[in-house]
């Protein structure tokens, strides 16, 4: 048995009156890379953020490496990985500076993989953080949060701002975190082709309930959208439904099965999937 | 290990807190002060050094504030083992520092009324530190926080000694029961927003909002300073107008004489260093302004700019012709015309040249350290007339020449100003 | 043979049955031979961008049907002897034909037609 890495039990939060997180429960082992996927404002970051011991949950528990995320001891701080959407906090420094100090926090800073990412993401170690382009600021964030490989990796957008050459060999090297140091990492876009080649898990969230949660090769088999003419003559009780529309619904748990009353299954890729539950 | 051990206090130091425009903006004028206030001891020129004295305290704890904000707008900071720890550190070893300079010279050079006047400033330094470290709506209200300073040092030339030990022992208490004040340093959302609109007005003190929809003839008048401004521009002119009545106020109901224009003058020269910084930190924003078709040419908005400077530096003049005859008459009971217009000269004049080197400076890091140094040299010029118990015809001359030479630097530096085109 | 093989990682199909599919058919068709030897799951992820786990998924599911061979310390070969492969190179047809049928029937086409329709593509 694997212990989790992430986990959130019936987690709660509000926010000025405004149910943020719902209900959300969330396992994240070892191995696994999750993509969360779902508008801006249905409250990944708050999410994320929850973790991390930004944000206290109103109910519910959060357990970041076994702990609670508010008091996470030197040793577990320096197993977690963060990258925010907004990349802040070495404003006045060189890269080569910032890249000195934040690495003296981490006794298992690995230097040849600071020199490699500086090259491929071709930032200067000279240039001021204040003067980099949002790319490669991230991209600077992306190295500081993991150069020690962390054990849990949180990516608020990680990629959005990157190129697509960049963007795919970044992420190679979550592969290898992920599969090679055992991580796990969680990372949150409304990109669905990112989601598609690196995630192995998928979560769909939508005003903050997780709608979906599951493995990205199992959903792809086991979601699907049928249309029918007429409603009253489909029996869809064998399977969650998570959308309806008119003559059509998005189900879950499809197992290439007849369904009577049915004109037509199709399956769906991941953004088709997020478009019509927004439907 | 290995990494961890190599960490030095000063790792980054540099970086952080010297390169950092805003922190800078503190930590210039504080070494500068810590200097003077020494040289001022040194030679026993005890009028100029409760001002000198508070300066340097306040900008050691206004810097320290400064970062607290940075630090909350920081989203990963708790998540770095030690990174908190190393920059509260360095933090206050910015704070310890000045203090112990001071202190040491005050000893030494037998100036034991500095102690009881640091014991004050130390504590409101303190008090205002300690709640920045948990919010960071407090930092917007700093510019208040100067004027009560400065203001102190004219009110109470000596502190009571029960007062100094009062504070002491506020003070010890304050440190010691710090974590009342709530979690420091934790993350908010509020942060980041809070430390870039400082950044952006310069630290203006007065509530957004205020004086809403008033100022259209105001900004009309000031175009197109008032369009690097913003709404700032009528908050810090209606400031100008409020010092203006406080100080005459306080002339009225107690004698504060000359020093009073000395620091209308300190006022003045500051509400200019804050109208550039505005203006540097939105130069970009010259794009927009030259298509508006009032403009045929960059040259001719750049000049306009001037003359905007100009009828600023002209309510100034205004201010300062009224207060020096006003604070003159209420202290001899008859006019002291060449006092009023060589103040009121040098004054205005001083302003210009504010805006003048602000011209030439593209970048705040650089803007800051030239500033200081032009403020230095045209306080000395104006503490020189303030100190002048009779000006002489010659002085007047001397002052007029001052002020056109001031007139033509800032309509000829206006060319050299940075636009993004 | 990754030339070959095209994964796209935003069609409906997980990236798993993609590759398990071409290379069945790659097979099927001859374009790689028997005892030919596979990329490494490292590479054949490398050179798609997905997720290695994918890849091997993939060729688990081959090994276990016998498509590939996989011994100890070696790479991963074609396999010398193939499961029935007539028989499942005309299933490969099925999803396309299923496609086919569905158009079809919303077009109205009947059976007969289709195949008619066949045929004479067929020729040319």
């Amino acid at each position: 048995m694997t212990t989790a890495l992430l986990e959130y039990k019936n987690v709660h939060k509000i926010f000025n009156q405004n149910m943020v997180l719902k209900n959300i429960d969330l396992t994240i082992e070892p191995g696994m890379v999750v993509g969360l996927l779902g508008k801006n404002g249905a409250g990944k970051t708050t999410l994320l953020r929850s973790a991390l011991g930004l944000i206290e949950v109103d109910t519910g528990e959060v357990f970041t490496l076994g702990e609670n995320p508010t008091q996470l001891n030197t040793e577990l701080k320096s197993q977690v990985g963060y990258v925010p959407q907004q990349a802040f906090g070495y404003e006045g420094f060189s890269i080569r500076e910032a890249l000195d100090l934040h690495s003296s926090f981490y006794s298992e800073w690995d230097n040849t993989l600071e020199l490699d990412w500086l090259k491929r993401f071709e930032l200067n170690p000279d240039d001021m953080v204040e003067n980099l382009s949002i790319g490669q600021r991230q991209a600077l964030a992306l190295i500081m949060a993991m150069a020690y490989r962390p054990k849990l990796l949180i990516l608020d957008e990680p990629v959005a701002s990157l190129d697509p050459i960049a963007r795919r060999e970044f992420m190679l090297d979550l592969f290898d975190l992920s599969l090679e140091s055992g991580s796990g990492v969680i990372f949150s876009t409304h990109i669905t082709s990112d989601i598609e080649r690196v995630a192995t898990h998928v979560a769909l969230v939508k005003d903050g309930e997780i709608k979906l949660f599951n493995e990205l090769d199992e959903l792809k088999t086991s979601v699907r959208k049928v249309s029918f003419s007429n409603e009253t003559a489909v029996n869809l009780s064998d399977f969650d439904i998570l959308n309806t529309q008119n003559n059509a619904a998005i189900i879950s748990g499809y197992k290439q099965q007849d369904i009577a009353g049915v004109n037509h299954v199709s399956s769906l890729s991941l953004e088709q999937l997020f478009v019509e539950l927004h439907a | 290990m290995s990494n961890t051990l190599n960490r030095t206090w000063h790792k980054g130091f540099y970086a952080y807190w010297f390169k950092e425009c805003g922190s800078l903006n503190y930590l210039l004028p504080m070494f500068i002060f810590v200097i003077i206030s020494v040289l001022v001891m040194a030679k026993g020129v005890t009028e100029a050094l409760p001002f000198t004295i508070c300066f340097t305290s306040i900008c050691a704890f206004a810097s320290v504030s400064w970062q607290s904000i940075r630090l909350q707008a920081t989203e990963w900071h708790s998540l770095v083992p030690g990174y908190t720890e190393h920059i509260v550190k360095q933090g206050n070893i910015i704070i310890v520092a000045p203090h112990v300079i001071l202190i040491t010279s005050a000893i030494i050079f037998e100036q034991y009324d500095v102690l009881k006047l640091l014991s004050v400033s130390v504590l409101i330094g303190t008090l205002f530190y300690l709640k920045c470290r948990v919010t960071s709506k407090m930092f917007n209200s700093s510019a208040y926080f100067f004027f009560a300073i400065i203001g102190f040092t004219i009110v109470f030339k000596e502190v009571p000694t029960w007062l100094a030990a009062l504070a002491v022992i506020l003070n010890i208490s304050l440190v010691l029961f710090r974590k009342h004040f709530g979690t420091a340093f934790k993350w908010q959302a509020q942060a980041l927003v809070d430390y870039k609109h400082a950044l952006q007005s310069g630290w203006s003190p007065i509530p957004k909002g205020f004086l809403k929809g008033y100022g259209q003839g105001l900004n009309k008048f000031f175009f197109p300073l008032s369009y690097f401004m913003g709404r700032s521009l009528i908050q810090y002119t209606v400031l100008v107008l409020i010092i203006f009545v406080a100080l005459l106020t306080l002339n009225y109901f107690y004698v504060a004489g000359r020093p009073s224009l000395f620091i209308f003058s300190n006022l003045v020269c500051i509400l200019a260093f804050m109208i550039l910084w505005t203006r540097i930190q939105r130069q970009q924003a010259w794009g927009t302004l030259i298509t508006l078709p009032i403009y045929s040419s960059v040259n001719e908005a750049k000049t306009a700019y001037a003359k905007a400077c100009e009828k600023y530096a002209l309510c100034i003049l205004a201010c300062s012709l009224s207060l020096a005859g006003t604070i003159e008459f209420l202290r001899f009971d008859e006019p002291n015309f060449r006092l009023t217009a060589a103040y009121a000269l040098v004054n205005t004049a001083g302003v210009l040249l504010c805006f003048s080197v602000g011209n030439y400076c593209k970048k705040t890091a650089f803007f800051s350290i030239a500033l200081v140094f032009t403020l230095g040299f045209v306080l000395a010029i104006t503490g020189v007339v303030v100190e002048t118990e009779e000006v002489s015809t010659g002085s007047l001359g001397l002052a007029c020449c001052y002020f056109i030479v001031a007139c033509f630097a800032n309509r000829n530096s206006s060319k050299q100003l940075y636009t993004n085109l | 043979m990754l030339e070959f093989i095209n994964v796209n990682p935003s069609s409906g199909d997980p990236i798993y049955k993609q590759l398990h599919e071409q290379i069945v058919r790659l097979i099927v068709g001859g374009q790689i031979q028997a005892g030919e030897e596979l990329p490494s799951v490292r590479k054949i992820a490398e050179y798609f961008t997905v997720n290695p786990m994918t890849v091997s998924r993939a060729i688990g599911m081959l090994v276990d049907q016998g498509w590939l061979e996989r011994r100890r310390g070696q790479p991963t070969r074609v396999a010398e002897q193939q499961p029935q492969s007539s028989e499942q190179g005309q299933t490969l047809l099925y999803e396309g034909v299923d496609q086919l049928i569905q158009q079809a029937k919303q077009l109205g086409v009947t059976v007969n037609e289709l195949n008619e329709i066949i045929s004479q593509r067929w020729e040319q």
